[in-house]
């Protein structure tokens, strides 16, 4: 191409070469996201099944006679349930993302939909290993009541050596891998806005 | 409009949208994909308020901005002139039209959108409602943008 002659650029653009449109992969992929998102549906109730089932069993079972037990187990379902129930609620979030808006307004939804996420993530993980802490502790009062009391101390300092290890060490490093990928979407879109204008 | 319908008549022209966007022949493919299934499932929603061709470049448009979360980081990665990807060799043998994807991927992501969108002919009013950006605003972009691969063509020699 001559330097002083302008480039066609469109003839450019239509010259590649593009693959032939394949519908038997397009309408296998439909129906594999179809499938997916029913598994999705299916693995979140049997789990909640599962969990309220298990906390029932323990309950009739073991007959707990102290109420710090039953709370123990209240808190125990509730950390449980707000944990699935929280982690969902970021699909509905996505619901309020409609793909055939502009791109300045698909953007700007985007960047609240991440912000928002990063907030329940957060607050949400910081909750649950409160309420679940404090679930087993009370849960595990009345049998630690019935131990010797050199068990109780060795059950306790395990106990506590646990919620440590939870509160101090995997609640940040959750905290820290959710954040730190969501805040480089948000940069990024910001990015993106700003160039655009 | 049946959607075989629009997906024959369609295919090509995101697909070029969506290799101008990334420069990566499969992921264009899999990302313009991934377009018509989002339009497949949003058909029986569409209302006629934009033209069905403004429908489906904002769709197509958006799955391409939606790449942030997938990749976090588009590669922009410019590879030595000389280098032709295997791939690539196979399904495109021009080196002019190899550049010309290539600038494109290295522009701003907005920019991308709008210089494959008037290269697909698409009105520059039907651009700005796209990209939600007014239409001056496009004309002077679309200017700065040819300006902008017509520079680096030269640097580039061709």
């Amino acid at each position: 191409m001559e330097n002083n002659q302008p480039i066609n650029f469109k003839e450019l653009w239509n010259k590649q070469v593009t693959p032939a449109p394949d519908q038997q992969d397009l309408f296998n992929k439909i129906s594999k996201e179809q499938k997916s998102r029913l598994k999705k549906v299916i693995v979140m109730n049997v789990t909640m099944l599962f969990t309220a089932t298990f906390i029932i069993l323990i309950w009739i079972y073991f007959q707990p006679r102290f109420v710090t037990t039953k709370i123990g187990i209240f808190f125990i379902l509730f950390a449980i349930l707000m944990m699935i129930l929280f982690t969902n609620k970021t699909v509905p979030l996505y619901k309020q993302l409609k793909p055939d808006e502009s791109n300045a307004q698909y953007l700007e939804v985007f960047k609240r939909i991440k912000s928002r996420e990063a907030f329940i993530q957060t607050t949400v993980l910081r909750l649950y290993f409160v309420i679940l802490s404090v679930g087993l502790l009370l849960y595990m009062y009345e049998y630690a009541s019935r131990m010797q009391l050199h068990w109780a101390v060795i059950y306790y300092v395990v106990f506590l050596a646990f919620v440590a290890f939870n509160w101090f060490y995997l609640r940040p490093k959750m905290i820290k891998k959710n954040t730190k990928k969501i805040d480089s979407i948000i940069e990024k879109i910001t990015t993106i806005k700003e160039e655009s204008i | 409009m049946k959607f075989e319908e629009i997906y024959t008549t369609y295919w090509e022209k995101i697909f070029r949208l969506c290799l101008g966007y990334t420069n990566e022949y499969s992921l264009a493919q899999d990302m313009a994909q991934e377009t018509f299934i989002i339009v497949w499932q949003q058909l029986p929603k569409f209302r006629n308020e934009s033209s069905i061709g403004t429908w489906i470049y904002r769709i197509a448009t958006n799955t391409c901005l939606r790449q942030i979360e997938k990749r976090n980081r588009v590669k922009q990665t410019a590879l030595p002139d000389n280098f032709v990807m295997a791939e690539e060799k196979k399904h495109d043998i021009e080196p002019q039209i190899q550049l010309l994807y290539r600038f494109i991927a290295e522009l701003p992501e907005i920019d991308r959108i709008i210089i494959s969108l008037e290269l697909e002919d698409v009105k520059q009013a039907e651009i700005a409602s796209i990209t939600g950006l007014s239409e001056s605003n496009i004309r002077v972009k679309i200017h700065r943008i040819k300006d902008r691969l017509t520079k680096k063509f030269m640097e580039n020699g061709e």
